[in-house]
Order: C-alpha cells, then structure tokens, then sequence
C-alpha cells in the first residue's frame, strides 16, 4: 500500500475498529479513535514534510489499475491537498480530544473517523470518478453526526444539510459526466483522470462548468445558497461543527481550485464578474446575518459565510496573491473557527444554553475561556499579526488586481467583521448579567480544554507571524491556475 | 434443443411442487429447496446453452437473452426462499419466472406474446393467494388483471398491424412506415404498462401493497426486467423505431412522478412501490438513451448493471418489510435501538436506492445518467438527477425515522428473513464497491 492510499485507508480503518471496539465498551472505542486519529496525523505530517522536501511540488503515488470506462484509481497529493489532509487529520484529533468526556457510543468516533476517511479520500483522488464517490461519502458520517448527537433540532438539520447538499452535487455529477464524454467523443479515450481531461479542455460545454460551479458553490456556500449552513452548524455537536465549518466547506473551494479552474480556464475568468460578485455579496451578507443573531453558534456559523467568501474572491481573482491567499484563508478559518466552535460547545456543555443574552460578565468567572474566546475572535476579524489578517489581505489584493469592484465590496465585508464578533464577546464575557443569566454555571477550562486550544492559539499566531512557509507550500500548486 | 433446458428445469419445477400438494402433510421446507434446486439448475443450464442455441422460428438464444435469463432467475432467487406451505404459490411463482425465460429468448412477436401472457397470468393470481386483506388483495388482483389485459389486447393490436404491413412475425432489416411503426408503439405501449410507466402505472401501488413483500420483491425485479427486456426488443425490431423516441421523456416524467408520490406515502410498501415507478423512469430512460445512439453495447450493460443492482435493492428491501414487520412509517421510528444489525441494513439498502456511492445504486444511475448525456438527452438527464434528489427526500426521511427518532409503543412483529436482508444489503453495497466486477467484464 502506497503511502497515499494509507492516507484514507488509516481512518476508515479505524472506523471499523471502533465499530468493534464498542462491543468490548464505550471506553475502548473511544480509546481505539483517539489512537487511529494520532497515527493518522502522523502519518500526513510525514507526508507532508516528504513533500515539503521537494519543494512543494508534489508526487504522484501509482495510478492503479484502469477498471472499464477508463475510471482509474489515481491519487496525488501537492501542497494544496497536503494541506488539507493535514487540517483534515489535525481536526480529527482535536475533536476526539475535545469529545473525550461525552457520554457518547462507539458510532460517534467511528462517524468520525469515517469522515475523515471521505475527506481525505476527496483531498487526494485525481480521478473524477473517485473524487464524487468521496465527495459523496462524507454525507453519511455528517449525517449521522448532526442527527444523533446535535442540539433540539438535530432531524431537521441533518435531513436538510444532507438533501441540499445532495441537490448541489447531482449537478456537479452531470458536469462531471459531460466531461468525461466530451474528452471521449474528442479523442476516443475514456477517462476520467484530471491530468488526461485537461488536455481536451477546448471541446467542454460551458454548462458542464456552470454544473461542476453548482455543486461546489452549494459547499462553500456562496449566498444565496448557503441556506443549509446556518441550521447545520448550529445543531451539529461542537466537534461536528469543527469538521462541518472547519473542512468540509473547503471541499467547495478545493474543487474549484483543483477541477473547475483548470479545466475551463477561459470561462472562469469570464465569469468573475458574476461568481466575484456572489462571492463578494457573501461576505457582506454573510457580517450582516451574523450582527443579527442572538445565538452564538449561528453568529459564527454566518461569519463562516462571509470568510468562504474571501477564498473564492482570491481563488477566482486568478492573481499569484488571491491564489494563495484564498488557500491560506482554508486553513485559516478551519483553524479559527475550529477554536471558536469548540469555545462555543464547552459553554454549551456546561450551561445547555449558547444565546448572547444568556450569559454576561463571564470574564471574571473563566479568564481562560475569556482569554481564547478573545484571542480567536480577533484572529476571525483579521487583526495584523495573526493569520486571518493573511489570508483576507491576499485575498483582497488579488481581487483588487483583477476586477476593483470585487474588492470594494470585500473591503465593506472586512469592516463589518468587528462589528458582528466584538459586540457578541462584550455581551458574552464583560456586559453586565441579565436577569437568568447562566454565567454562575461556568467554570473555567480544564487542563484538557486550555491544551487544545494553546495548540490553535499558537497556530493563528504562528501563520500570522510567518506565514511565508506555509505560502511556499502551497504556491507550486497554484502556479499554473494564475493568469 | 440446448436453449430450452433452463426453461424446461422450471417447468419440472412447477409440476413438482404441484406434486408435492398431493403429500399427507404441508412441506413448506421441501418446496423450498425444489424452488431453488430449480431455479438453480435453470441458472446451471443458462452456461451450457451456448450463444446462438436456437428453435427457428420461435426461440433464439442471443447474448442479449443470456444475460437477461441469468439476470431474471437471481431476481426471483429471494421468492424461493420464502415460499411457504401453499404449493400452489410455488407453482404459479415458478410458471411465472417460465414465462420470463421465454420472454427473454423469444425471436418473434408471437412467442414474445406467450411468454408475456405466461408471465402475467400467474401474476394475478400470486396476489390474490397472498397473505393480506382479502378485500384488498382481490381488488388489487382485479385491477392488476384489467390492466395487464389492456396491456396484453395493446400487443395483439400493434402486432397485427405489424403483420399486416410487413407480412412476417419476425423482425425487420428494411425500414418499415406506417402501420408497422404504429404496431410497434402500441406493442411499447404494453411494455410500458408492464414496466409501469407514468401514467401507466396506476395499478402498480395497490398490487404491490396487497401482495405479500416477497411478491412484490419479485415483481418489481425479476418482472420489471423482463418487462425492460421486451421494450428493447422492440426498439431493435425495426432499424429506427419511431416510438424509442419518445421514450427519455416518458421515463424521465416516470422517474419524477414516481419519486413525487412516494414522498406523500405514510405506508412502507406503497412508497417502496412508488420508488419503483420512479426506478422503472430511469430504466425507460436508459432503453430511450440506448435506442437514440443506435443501441450501442455499453447501454446494454448499463441498463443490465442497473437491473442487478437493483435486484438486490428491491428483493432487500421488501425482505426488511417482511423480516421487521413494519408497514408504516411510524413503526420504523427508533427501530435502531430495537434490532440494530436490521436496522443497519435497510439503511444501507435505502442509500443505494438512493444511489449515494459507495453503493451499487449509485453505480447503476450512474451509467444510465451518463448513457443519456451521451446521446444529447440533457433535459431528460436533468430531469432524472432532480428526480434521484426528490427520491433521496423520502428515503432519507426512512432513515431518519430508523435511527433519529424514540421508538414508542411495542413495536411491529418481527418476521423471518433477517439474514437474508441483511445478504442482500450486502450485495448491494458490495455492488458499488466493485462496480467492473459486473459492469467491466462485457465492455
């Protein structure tokens, strides 16, 4: 087995494993994820350090055999898919880490790891066959996840997230197919590899682009169709959530990186001023939903919208700048929102509640949870020093190079990002207590907690500091999507 | 000769079990293993009759027939092993699978119409001797006979019309106008009939309903491929059959009218029969995809990978309805907390009816999607993806009942057949799993 076939191979492994370890009890299953997600980190660590060895540039593990139609089993990863499988695996482990005292059964850490297993099967494959097969197969963890183990409205939500999603990728499923038929009927090979589509790019119908776009953009979600976002993320569990906003909104992003940039280079530039502009609206439509809700978990889950926004700004803006810093931004908001969605679920764990008007004055009872709260807040908004303020102004200056317009209706965006986050943290940590007000609940974070969290915190500061390597990483695989 | 040994194992068969009612006492095991000893030695004797084995005029065994006769006995496997202490059941099941054999390897429009009628006629009377409501089983018998009689005058109508014009039972080489086109529509309008077709399908819920699972498992599979069988024949009848061109439309209108009606269903085995109009939309699509391209070979398989897949699905998940014992929606509420393993099976069996990969459904409406794009038919395509979407609502919306929501009251009596479902849903999964295990091979 090739190293990037363990890649996804180790998790699903470990999903089985759980499925079984819970016969033997709660403890063990539990016990078995927590080593399942740690090798699996390190496994795309080493990965991702051999591929930093290169350069970046990335290596093709074998192309498997070729099955009939010309599906083949090829995988690759450069640093554009390192990267997120390595945010992939380092979300898996936090979460099991952040779930660890859960009263919950086997099937939540095999769920888990499952997903994982799809998400990095979708990261890694070059063939478009295995690439909606994995695509697809992250639906069923999620949904499961959201379903069993949310809030009040958990049926709902997951039934919703999983239809409209469903919706987006049919049409992406008919792009896809179109494709693969034209390159057939243009060269009389069957494939369904990225590598031999791309050299039939000229004979593709534009509607198999506006297809592949639907799907995608369902994912990321650019308004107005995001409406599945808000409910999901809110009645997923805290470690659901993670993964929801933290990877699986850039599976959007990555394909269009990876599959509908490259194959339809003209008509994704044609189309910047209508894709930009939705792009663009999202951000601040996205700040203005967030400034309106009384939940917290809904205000991050909008604030989602409005930093997705700013990775297909950059990624559409096709400069070297928007490029990079559209999937910087991926790792950025998985990073950030990881840590304020799971801030979000420790409050919820204590108290059962996570309205702004439930709490107040919290920061003399848990300066911890204060203090990160605060920190990855301001690491969202895109202060100087921290990574989202990257990201965002790579973003924006790609968008401003390529159309100005995008990038005034970002700018308003960025402004309006303090406005939703500082006045929910004043309410929540320093207002005054309101009348049922469940601050008295809260006790500060554990050992445990303040661990997980040292570890994102020092990450934002990290990439925010220096985040020239990480860019190096990721630049070779850009190189050829910009103008 | 060789071509009718399958057909003459079932006929042993049938006499058989027929016999065997002359027996002091009931032997429920014993037709049980006769059924399968001779639907399995029919399926052993299927590799021996080699391609082209032929009774001129009558019988021809083409690749096409092989494979839909290998196809249409593992189909009617699951009946077997259900079959209880009525012998005659077992007789008029078997007659019936004959009469698909026949079916598929007839070489003209006569014997395809003693195989259809062989076919049928037992048919009734399979759901008038099932186990529900007398009321509603007779009912249903009437009303599926009625409609399978119209179907039937419809093919003696169109084949009359298509001797008249070219004066010959078999098929045409030369381009025929006129009345031997209008034959052959009206002899694709009985196909549709029996495939269930909008809006031909209307006695297709209430017979599935009154039957037992097992028979409504059987027809939805082993019949609904013998039924797409005699719609492609048809369409090869004649170089250019006007009437194929209808087809992408009537299936893609049968695939969405299916999925919407199947939404509204609060009882299991009226909405598992409305998914099967909605599953017949997108076989009739792919016979529409094939003939438009001037039916080429990768359709065959596309069409036969579909009818495999979802002779696992369909068999699966009406064994669920008999091994759980649910009828209606309600009763599946929080069924994974009472039989978890059952539970997981159905929901592996409802995600590939759904066509989510990585299952056996998902491969199948796969091809026949991709079929159709291939011919230049995007809105039907398009249509059927909006369908498969709708679909999902009411199949996920099982799931959600399965596992998402408290059980409350005592529950429904489970019945046998567990494991069979849960086989079943394994190969249905495993179908998606390996796709080119079946669908790589002929290609």
């Amino acid at each position: 087995m090739t190293p990037l076939t363990l890649l996804w191979v180790l998790p699903a492994a470990g999903a089985l494993a759980c499925g079984a370890g819970g016969l033997a009890g709660r403890r063990v299953a539990r016990g078995l994820a927590l080593l399942f997600a740690t090798a699996h980190l390190a496994a795309t660590a080493l990965v991702f350090s051999a591929l930093l060895k290169t350069g970046g540039v990335g290596f093709y593990a074998e192309s498997g055999p070729t099955w009939a139609y010309g599906i083949s089993y090829s995988l690759a990863a450069d640093g554009l898919s390192a990267s997120l499988i390595v945010l992939t695996a380092f979300l898996t482990f936090i979460c099991v880490v952040a779930s660890w005292e859960l009263e919950v059964g086997a099937g939540y850490w095999a769920a888990f790891l499952a997903l994982s297993s799809a998400l990095c099967g979708v990261f890694l494959a070059r063939d478009l066959f295995f690439f909606y097969a994995f695509w697809e197969a992250t639906l069923i963890p999620m949904f499961f996840i959201i379903g069993l183990w949310g809030s009040e409205n958990r049926r709902k939500a997951a039934v919703k997230f999983f239809l409209f999603t469903f919706a987006g990728s049919v049409f992406m499923l008919l792009g896809i197919l179109a494709l693969v038929t034209a390159k057939h009927a243009a060269g009389g090979v069957w494939s369904w590899d990225l590598a031999v589509l791309d050299s039939a790019k000229s004979s593709f119908p534009a509607w198999a682009f506006w297809g592949l776009v639907a799907g995608f953009a369902v994912k990321i979600p650019l308004a107005p169709l995001h409406t599945w976002l808000p409910d999901a993320h809110t009645e997923a569990p805290a470690a659901g959530s993670v993964m929801l906003a933290g990877v699986m909104l850039k599976m959007g992003v990555y394909g269009l990186l990876r599959v509908a940039i490259p194959l339809f280079p003209e008509l994704s530039w044609e189309a910047l001023p209508l894709i930009g502009g939705l792009a663009a609206f999202s951000t601040v439509y996205g700040a203005l939903c967030a400034m309106a809700q009384g939940d917290l978990k809904r205000l991050i889950a909008y604030s989602s919208v409005a930093h997705l926004g700013f990775c297909v700004l950059g990624a559409f803006s096709r400069s070297p700048q928007g490029l990079a810093g559209a999937s910087l931004q991926m790792l950025n908001h998985g990073i950030t929102t990881g840590a304020l969605f799971l801030l979000v679920g420790f409050l919820y764990e204590r108290t059962h509640k996570r309205g702004l008007a439930d709490f107040g004055g919290l920061a003399a009872r848990a300066p911890w949870l204060t203090f990160f709260f605060g920190f990855s807040t301001l690491a969202s908004i895109g202060l100087p020093g921290l990574n989202g303020f990257v990201g965002e102004f790579l973003a924006l200056f790609g968008a401003a190079t390529a159309l100005p317009a995008l990038a005034i209706g970002g700018a308003v965006g960025v402004t309006l990002a303090p406005a939703y986050a500082l006045p929910a943290f004043q309410a929540v940590f320093w207002g005054p207590e309101g009348p049922g007000s469940k601050s008295a609940e809260v006790t500060d974070l554990t050992l445990r907690e303040k661990s997980i969290l040292w570890t994102l915190c020092a990450l934002m500061l990290w990439i925010g500091l220096r985040p020239t390597p990480w860019l190096a990483a990721l630049e070779p695989s850009l190189r050829g999507l910009a103008r | 000769m060789n071509a009718l040994f399958p057909s003459a194992a079932l006929a042993a068969g049938v006499l058989g079990s027929l016999g065997l009612g002359f027996l002091p006492r009931r032997a429920p095991a014993l037709l049980r293993v006769l059924a399968v000893l001779s639907l399995g030695s029919a399926l052993l004797l299927l590799g021996r009759v080699g391609e082209g084995a032929a009774l001129p005029p009558l019988i021809a065994s083409d690749a096409l027939a092989l494979a839909w006769q290998s196809v249409i006995l593992l189909a009617a496997l699951p009946m077997a092993l259900w079959l209880d202490s009525d012998d005659a059941r077992a007789a008029l099941f078997l007659g019936s699978t004959l009469g698909m054999l026949l079916l598929a390897s007839a070489s003209n429009l006569l014997m395809l119409f003693v195989g259809l009628e062989f076919m049928s006629l037992p048919a009734y009377l399979l759901v008038v001797r099932s186990r529900g409501d007398e009321g509603r089983r007779l009912e249903a018998a009437t009303k599926y006979f009625f409609a399978g009689g119209v179907g039937g005058a419809l093919f003696l109508l169109g084949m009359a019309l298509w001797y008249a014009q070219t004066r010959s039972l078999g098929p045409s080489a030369l381009l025929v106008t006129g009345g031997a086109q209008a034959g052959l529509a009206l002899m694709g309008a009985c196909a549709l009939f029996k495939i269930g077709a909008v809006p031909l399908h209307f006695w297709l819920p209430d017979a599935y309903e009154a039957s037992d699972p097992e028979v409504a498992g059987f027809f939805s599979t082993a019949m609904k491929a013998a039924a797409v069988l005699l719609l492609m024949r048809l369409c090869r009848y004649a170089p250019g059959a006007a009437f194929a061109a209808w087809l992408p439309a009537v299936g893609a209108l049968t695939a969405l009218v299916g999925a919407v009606m199947a939404l509204r269903q609060e009882r299991l085995a009226r909405l598992l029969a409305y998914s099967s109009v909605s599953h017949a939309g997108l076989l009739i699509l792919g016979v529409g995809a094939w003939a438009a391209r001037g039916l080429p070979p990768e359709g065959v398989s596309a069409l036969l990978f579909y009818l495999a897949a979802y002779a696992f699905m369909s068999n699966g998940a009406f064994a669920f309805l008999r091994a759980s014992g649910a009828r209606t929606r309600a009763d599946l509420a929080g069924y994974a907390r009472r039989s978890p393993a059952l539970a997981a099976a159905f929901a592996a069996l409802l995600f590939s009816l759904a066509g989510i990969p990585p299952t056996g459904g998902f491969f199948a409406k796969l091809l026949v999607l991709w079929q159709s794009v291939q011919s230049g038919l995007l809105v039907p395509a398009g249509v059927a993806a909006l369908a498969a979407l709708v679909s999902l609502g009411f199949y996920l919306g099982l799931v959600r009942a399965l596992y998402l929501e408290e059980p409350a009251g005592e529950g429904p009596r489970p019945g046998p057949g567990a494991g069979l479902t849960a086989a079943l849903a394994a190969g249905a999964v495993l179908l998606g799993l390996a796709p080119w295990a079946l669908a790589g091979g002929g290609l």
